[in-house]
């Protein structure tokens, strides 16, 4: 009887041992989970472990899983990752948003267009300044003719004359910062020295 | 006199970029909820929205916390509670749009999507944890991370 008793404590004792290793090994160290992009293209994330095994995420709400063990993978989907993760989404920033205006070869006076369209970029402008720690980002870009030098000096003048006039609009967030990108930028890819007027152009950046 | 106040603006801008202090902030804090701190160096601040993030600094949402913040280079991310994250590596032109962005999530919870420097340069980009290395091509993901590893 008492034997028995002895075998059965065993058993038990063993089986706690066995059930405290399986749950140590495996349990999850770290989990990454691939979001889709905002904008539908591809993606992928290449997770690898200190001690060395590697996993490439490139499916949607496919989940990498690193134990003791390695790494398992295996799928989620948007319901389950919004309720578990939920505070991510409320505390993630607002997405930049972009304006773009276009220009007359070699200056900085806009397109009969883009002055038409101008009024009604303004009012998204004035609605949305006023966001929390609101930047604007004033980009400036130049097609491909002529030197490298002077489209970056006219594509800074093209984001410095926009930054002045919305300046004198009233749309003015304690952030405004002018870049030009020359012609390294295009919107629609040419020869060199071709005149592209989809590259003439400045991005009113608000994040 | 337009033509003037243009040269200046121009030259402001480039002078802001090439500015080494102006460098050293990478981001700003866009939201914060309950308690959220800064540690830079041994300063140990209260996060508030507008604040800006520097290379090196370390955030740390506390319980029922969280925080989201947006990087120069549009890099955007977000911590839930309980969790610390370290900007470990942060460089950005935004010309050129080369740097690089090293960030490491200690404990807790991140989400992060890459900014515009991914989209160049992909190797550039790193999220570390302390058992595994995310390397990143054009993304959206989530990273959770047991804090007593």
């Amino acid at each position: 009887m008492t034997n028995r008793r002895l075998a059965t404590l065993f058993v038990i004792a063993g089986a706690i041992v066995v059930a405290l290793y399986y749950y140590f090994s495996t349990r999850p160290l770290e989990r990454v989970i691939l979001l889709p992009q905002a904008d539908g293209t591809p993606s992928a994330v290449v997770v690898q472990s200190r001690s060395g095994a590697t996993t490439v995420l490139d499916r949607p709400y496919s989940v990498a899983e690193l134990t003791k063990r390695g790494i398992g993978v295996e799928q989620t989907d948007a319901t389950n990752v919004r309720t578990r993760y939920q505070e991510l989404f409320d505390a993630f920033p607002a997405r930049p948003r972009s304006y773009s205006l276009y220009f007359e070869t070699g200056g900085t006076k806009l397109t009969p267009e883009s002055e038409k369209q101008l009024q009604i970029v303004l009012g998204v402008l004035r609605e949305l300044k006023d966001l929390p720690a609101s930047e604007l980002i004033v980009i400036g870009h130049a097609d491909d003719v002529g030197t490298d030098a002077l489209n970056d000096e006219l594509s800074r003048r093209r984001a410095g004359s926009i930054a002045i006039m919305l300046k004198s609009e009233g749309i003015d967030t304690a952030r405004v910062s002018i870049v030009g990108r020359g012609s390294r930028d295009p919107l629609v890819p040419v020869r060199k020295g071709a005149a592209e007027g989809r590259n003439r152009r400045v991005e009113i950046r608000l994040k | 006199m337009n033509k003037i106040f243009f040269l200046l603006v121009s030259c402001a801008a480039v002078l802001g970029f090439a500015n080494p202090a102006a460098a050293y902030e990478s981001g700003i804090i866009k939201t914060v909820r309950g308690d959220v701190r800064i540690e830079r160096g041994d300063r140990n601040l209260q996060a508030k929205v507008g604040d800006p993030i520097w290379e090196l600094d370390r955030i740390v949402a506390q319980g029922g916390s969280s925080a989201g913040i947006s990087m120069n280079d549009e890099t955007l991310l977000s911590i839930g509670p309980n969790s610390t994250l370290v900007i470990n590596k942060y460089a950005y032109d935004p010309v050129t749009r080369d740097g690089h962005v090293v960030t490491s999530i200690l404990k807790g919870t991140l989400r992060y999507v890459s900014g515009l420097i991914g989209h160049l340069h992909p190797d550039a980009i790193k999220v570390m944890t302390q058992t595994s290395t995310i390397g990143i091509r054009g993304t959206d993901f989530i990273v959770q991370v047991s804090g007593d590893e």
